[in-house]
């Protein structure tokens, strides 16, 4: 159950640590920029950075989720998402299911 | 009539000075029908403006000048840390060091052990601050404490909040409130109380007999208080919005919601005092689920799509899975039937009678389930059954004008070779409904798996098959399974392509046919894969009025880009059908080749792009024809797209030399066509 402050960190960890040229050039503005402009043109690239930051957020809690879970987050996360977005997916996608009554 | 709320607190205001930090009111509820509204005023926690002389508290600080200092000082961010390096005490802090230092301070005042004897050894405590201590409070009490503490030691550096104690200490201060509440700009009946308990987070109770003024949500209620005791003997006064401390909406699919509509309730992140709002989720989430089941409460779902003249109701299902944490629960609502195709927009009402955090309209406009639009990047009009397959479906016409060497009689009865030219018209299809069946790479990984289990690779042409013209008459099919492996996922990636396959090849009419395994192996290296597609620059919506807005990020257009693609490649296999062979197919029972070469795309501008392919295939089937090259170049332009998953592009091409399965003529043939792309099918991407 990640938060989305701290999926944005792992975010931004994971983005300087690929691209880190495209980084710099977004600066603090980066949260703003399509992942596709990190990595253009290329949706594998895009599915390793979610992915990993999506697995280095489900470790921090320990916790796992569905394979298919896990390919959804790649399949909706694209060059054409917003980066701010594929925070918010991957942070949605770390909630356990809540059991109804 | 805000305007004049605003002015009545304002003109009211003592004369003490402004608030540690900004006054908030909350509607609460205790029973989930009578409201009352939350006041939080004199916070414990520190602004940016009150780090009042951060060039001495950093002086301070710095040099360790005594136990506390150094023990702030160890306790700092990192990041506040680098702002500090950054500072330059001849020059004023940046507002932005102010906030970062305030910002940790409440850390540190949140932590109840911020209080030792040594720690405060040389330090003069209030009389105020020394009575609160003697009651080791605990909660919001002892931040308060931590603060008046504080306070204590940094006397010049630090704006002076907490000469007070928190309103829970006593009724006395209680009564030195003077407040008013505003529905549309009309008094309303209030009784201002202390808060539930000591240290609840909150200093004062408003309460209200009138429901009916939340009919309409929030925006209409204004808090006024007039006068608010900040010290002894000063007062100071206030205007503020009531706000809810859960916020809700649709929110964005996520990995366990994706064909659903996900609706986020949520605690506000800047609260902080979360023990209300976490009571009220768990009670939000009740009602979340008892109301599909209770027709009178179940949220009412209408879709337009943009086709429609009028919005349509829709059913949802009664059943949903809830996702969420101690700060957000997240329902994943599914519609009963499917929702229209194309781009539509949704909203849910969950009624008037519902809890008023879900009162207001939820809605979603532009959904649909579009995916991504991969605009063909090069264009390969190789060898039918070796081509990269990318898109579900991709299909091109064109008219070929080659070059033939025909043999006629002359006057004197002598054979002569005379060169002619024949035009054909070709269809070029790449057929492959579930471009992927595997999954993902696993955690840690940079390995993708690709099937495709089944493919059409075809392309024929109109006419009669010659020996000139069978290279335009192919068709092969069967499964193709990827190992692509990234050795630098960056920017500009280097990767390896191993593609293998089983295909069945035939002509035209399926008069031969022959099976065939095939390796390719594909280099990608990041130096050499710059496309100038690959690259953006911003633009500045200046009409946007929003200071915060967002850039452009737009491809440039005028440019340069490169791309080169080595490949190496092996066929094998067999000739099994040989039924009324052509003459122009040599025969032969089995199938041996090996090929390398280099694809280059150079773009000019966006707009043009130049690609140029050789190959050399060295076969291993006819020993007295071995070597055959074959090259291809072509000049595209990419036409607009239909919609985002299906783009087209016309081409010139000129293509020499030979193709498996080697006529004894090369190909010596100009061609131009148009080519539609069409992916987002089944399966997955590839």
């Amino acid at each position: 159950m990640a938060t989305d402050a701290r999926v944005k960190e792992l975010m931004a960890d994971e983005l300087e640590a690929r691209a880190p040229e495209k980084f710099a050039e977004a600066g603090s503005n980066w949260p703003k920029k399509m992942m596709g402009f990190f990595f253009p043109e290329n949706e594998d690239t895009v599915d390793l950075c979610v992915l990993a930051v999506l697995d280095e957020a489900l470790a921090e809690d320990g916790t796992s989720i569905t394979k298919k879970a896990r390919d959804n987050v790649a399949k909706l996360i694209k060059t054409s998402t917003k980066a701010s977005d594929a925070v918010k997916i991957i942070a949605l996608t770390t909630l356990k299911p809540i059991p109804t009554s | 009539m805000k305007r004049l709320i605003v002015c009545l607190a304002l003109c009211l205001m003592g004369t003490g000075r402004s608030f540690a930090a900004d006054p908030t009111a909350y509607l609460r509820t205790s029973d989930g029908e009578t409201y009352y509204v939350a006041v939080s005023v004199s916070s414990w926690r520190l602004s940016g403006g009150d780090v009042k002389d951060p060039a001495a508290l950093l002086k301070k600080l710095s040099a360790g000048a005594d136990p506390l200092s150094k023990y702030i000082y160890s306790k700092l961010s990192a990041p506040t840390l680098e702002l500090i390096a950054e500072f330059a005490p001849v020059a004023p802090p940046k507002g932005k060091l102010q906030k970062a230092l305030a910002a940790d301070l409440n850390q540190i005042l949140a932590d109840p052990s911020f209080y030792s004897p040594s720690r405060f050894d040389g330090v003069t405590l209030r009389k105020e601050t020394a009575d609160l201590l003697a009651q080791n409070p605990h909660g919001e009490a002892r931040a308060s404490l931590n603060r008046m503490l504080l306070d204590d030691a940094y006397t010049v550096e630090i704006a002076q909040n907490s000469s007070l104690p928190p309103l829970w200490q006593g009724a006395d201060v209680l009564k030195r409130i003077v407040a008013s509440m505003f529905y549309k700009g009309r008094l309303v009946p209030i009784t201002i109380e202390p808060p539930d308990k000591a240290g609840a987070g909150y200093d004062l109770k408003i309460s209200f007999a009138d429901q009916t003024i939340l009919k309409d949500g929030l925006q209409d209620l204004q808090i006024a208080v007039l006068q608010y005791p900040i010290s002894v003997d000063k007062t100071s006064g206030f205007s503020v919005a009531v706000g809810l401390e859960i916020t809700s909406a649709f929110t964005l699919n996520f990995g366990n919601c994706v064909e659903g509509f996900p609706v986020e309730v949520a605690l506000d992140p800047t609260l902080s005092e979360k023990t209300y709002g976490q009571k009220r989720l768990q009670d939000l989430k009740k009602h979340l689920e008892d109301a599909l089941h209770d027709p009178k409460q179940k949220p009412t779902v209408q879709i337009q799509a943009q086709t429609w003249p009028e919005p349509v109701k829709w059913d949802i299902r009664s059943h949903m899975q809830f996702f969420g944490d101690a700060q957000r629960v997240v329902p994943c609502y599914l519609l009963a039937k499917d929702p229209p195709t194309g781009t539509f927009d949704i909203a849910f009402d969950y009624g008037a009678n519902a809890p008023i955090e879900l009162r207001h309209p939820f809605f979603k406009s532009g959904v649909e389930n579009a995916g991504h639009a991969l605009t063909p990047g090069s264009l390969d009009t190789g060898d039918v059954g070796a081509r990269a397959l990318e898109q579900n479906l991709d299909i091109g016409g064109q008219l070929s004008s080659s070059v033939v060497d025909e043999k006629e009689t002359d006057a004197n009865g002598t054979d002569v070779a005379v060169r002619k030219r024949e035009n054909v018209g070709t269809l070029d299809l790449r057929l492959a409904p579930w471009l992927n069946v595997l999954g993902l790479p696993e955690p840690g990984t940079k390995t993708f798996t690709f099937l495709t289990p089944f493919l059409i690779d075809a392309r024929v042409s109109t006419g009669k098959i010659t020996k000139d013209t069978l290279s335009l008459n192919r068709i092969a099919m069967g499964p193709e399974f990827e190992i692509r492996h990234y050795t630098d996922p960056s920017t500009y990636p280097s990767y390896q392509r191993y593609i293998f396959g089983v295909k069945n090849a035939s002509d035209r009419d399926f008069k031969q046919a022959e099976w065939k395994g095939t390796f390719e192996f594909q280099p990608v290296f990041s130096a050499l894969n710059h496309p100038l597609k690959f690259r953006t620059k911003s633009i500045d919506p200046k009409l946007d009025p929003d200071p915060d807005h967002d850039t452009n990020d737009v491809p440039i257009t005028i440019g340069f880009g490169q791309q080169v693609l080595p490949l190496v490649g092996v066929e094998m296999g067999k000739t099994y059908r040989n039924k009324h062979p052509f003459a122009a197919i040599e025969q032969m029972n089995f199938v041996r080749r090996f090929y390398f070469g280099t694809t280059i795309n150079l773009d000019f501008t966006s707009y043009v792009q130049v690609s140029v392919k050789d190959i050399l295939y060295v076969r291993g089937e006819a020993p007295q024809d071995r070597l055959h090259n074959y090259f291809l170049g072509t000049i595209s332009t990419p036409f607009p797209s239909f919609n985002r998953s299906i783009g087209s592009t016309a081409y010139f091409a000129f293509e020499r030399g030979g193709q498996p399965p080697f006529a004894k003529a090369d190909v010596n043939t100009v061609k131009f066509g148009y080519r539609i792309q069409w992916d987002n099918w089944f399966g997955k991407r590839r």
